[in-house]
């Protein structure tokens, strides 16, 4: 049986189905804490944030109607939340939280070799990644985060943030550029973190 | 970055975006041009190093709790409270709280002047109680020598009030008639003016909540009553007093002050809840070009942005939001209601 999309499961939710939200759940619960992480850098306020977007989610089911895409609605909504916690926030860029790794459940390494030293490699290009972004503005930062991590179409981006394809690509390209700088910066060569970095 | 080409379409062409023929000439374009290439590779390091680093995810507890929330929630499931929040449900209780309160209490804690008439004449004939309930008064009504005690009362009635108060001369009973009616002659207030202080013309359109709490003065005060005065007497001038003065205290307008909308809006909200989101819309409107920013107009737009998304209508719904969105004090709820509208 093919599995049914994010759209189906929510009618079923709708309909009183627990189980088909669970799985939406399933899909989604990482995707949105880790957007919140990267835009907030907290994981306390990147639970929180998930945890809001769900239960909005949950109250608006019954006016739910599957003319668009639900990933794209809760991502809409977690980048709102994720706003307006920046707006309250003072201006300066906060230090990403160093023990947020450690609440959450470090993913697989994607070039499946996840040894000791791998898991340590990828926590600190978390880390340095986490640093460089915390250094964007806020809507360079989505726009990258959106598209490069969440994997969504640029149209799906522009969608979510309110704005056109244009200004989009332009946001994505300028946080690109200053990533590059920043991670160059911080001796992350292409095939990893550099020598002294690591010392 | 000057290369119009790449200015373009090399995001796209990064992201796997591009159709073939497109990817294509993109390829060539990057083969032939150094400084596109340098830009296009910066660009992938950077997407190579963030897939290195992978994805933290939550603590586990995170998806139970959502999951403990979706159990509560669950659209299949009404809550009590949701269900007793119906308009129409909401409407009936209040109906029938209402004519309960009426028929139970006011009938005789309040009498119209014709009730409060008779009363005193039964005082001056000797009659100092009336029947405790409606039903009783039914219920010796079958007896012949109550029915005809009652008509020998109504032609009594018929005669001015003068003439039956001279003809009343015990002492003892002109003293039980003073006790309960110190000052007979004075017209006693009508029922509705116990709630003069607190409700007013605009009671009509005054949203539920409002009316909600003008239908419990009467309760508590009757209950009051029902605890320390079984006979149910009437009400004398004093009690009156006391009930006004009540309902004139500044807590009570405080109260009432903060369930009072303006009568426009109130109206908006009225037809909003009703399902006649086309017209409240156009009160709010009027109301707002006037006050702009005023409290009161948040609340109507939200609530016609409401009315909206529970018709399907999303477009609307959203359009009505984001003007309740410019008025500062509903700022988060329209943001928190635009959050909930589907895509």
């Amino acid at each position: 049986m093919a599995e049914r999309s994010d759209e189906q499961l929510m009618l079923a939710f709708q309909k009183g189905d627990t189980r088909a939200f669970e799985m939406l759940l399933a899909r989604h619960e990482k995707g949105v804490y880790g957007f919140a992480l990267r835009m907030l850098g907290d994981s306390m306020l990147a639970e929180e944030v998930a945890q809001e977007s769900f239960l909005r989610i949950i109250q608006s089911a019954s006016r739910y109607r599957a003319k668009a895409s639900f990933r794209n609605y809760l991502y809409r909504i977690a980048r709102n939340l994720c706003v307006d916690l920046l707006r309250k926030r003072p201006r300066e860029p906060r230090t990403p939280d160093l023990d947020a790794g450690s609440a959450g459940t470090p993913e697989g390494i994607p070039d499946g070799n996840p040894g000791p030293e791998n898991n340590v490699e990828a926590a600190q290009l978390r880390l340095v990644i986490r640093r460089a972004l915390a250094t964007l503005p806020a809507d360079q930062r989505e726009a990258f985060l959106l598209k490069e991590v969440e994997g969504m179409k640029l149209q799906d981006v522009a969608a979510i943030t309110g704005t056109n394809l244009n200004t989009v690509k332009s946001r994505l390209r300028y946080a690109l550029m200053r990533l590059r700088e920043l991670l160059a910066q911080e001796g992350v060569k292409k095939h990893g973190i550099g020598k002294e970095m690591r010392s | 970055m000057k290369c119009k080409l790449c200015e373009d379409r090399l995001l796209e062409y990064l992201y796997g975006e591009l159709d073939e023929a497109d990817a294509d000439a993109m390829e060539r374009h990057l083969e032939a041009s150094e400084a596109c290439r340098r830009e296009y590779e910066g660009f992938a390091s950077v997407q190579d190093t963030v897939s290195k680093a992978g994805e933290e995810g939550p603590s586990p507890a995170l998806h139970t709790r959502i999951m403990g929330h979706a159990e509560e929630a669950r659209p299949g499931r009404r809550s009590l409270w949701a269900w007793m929040f119906r308009p129409a449900v909401t409407t009936a209780v209040i109906g029938a709280v209402a004519a309960g309160v009426y028929f139970t209490t006011l009938r005789h804690k309040s009498p119209s002047y014709l009730d409060e008439r008779i009363l005193s004449e039964e005082s001056l004939l000797g009659k100092s109680k009336r029947p405790s309930s409606p039903l009783s008064s039914i219920a010796k009504v079958d007896s012949p020598k109550k029915e005809a005690k009652d008509e020998a009362l109504l032609t009594r009635l018929s005669e001015p009030r003068e003439t039956i108060e001279q003809e009343a001369t015990a002492p003892e009973r002109l003293e039980s008639h003073k006790k309960s009616d110190p000052v007979p002659h004075a017209r006693p207030p009508k029922a509705k003016n116990r709630f003069m202080v607190v409700g007013s013309a605009d009671e009509e359109l005054a949203p539920v909540q409002a009316r909600k709490k003008l239908e419990a003065l009467p309760v508590e005060e009757d209950r009051a009553v029902a605890g320390g005065r079984q006979v149910d007497p009437p009400p004398t001038h004093e009690t009156r007093q006391e009930s006004m003065a009540l309902s004139a205290s500044p807590g009570r307008d405080l109260a009432y002050e903060e369930a009072t909308v303006p009568p426009a809006i109130a109206q908006a909200l009225n037809l909003a809840s009703e399902g006649h989101c086309m017209e409240a819309g156009k009160i709010v409107e009027t109301y707002t070009t006037e006050r702009p920013k005023e409290r009161a107009s948040g609340a109507g737009w939200l609530e016609v942005a409401r009315c909206h998304a529970k018709k399907g209508d999303t477009e609307a719904a959203r359009e009505m939001a984001e003007k309740a969105l410019e008025i500062p004090a509903y700022k988060s709820e329209a943001r928190a209601f635009l959050d909930t509208l589907p895509p």
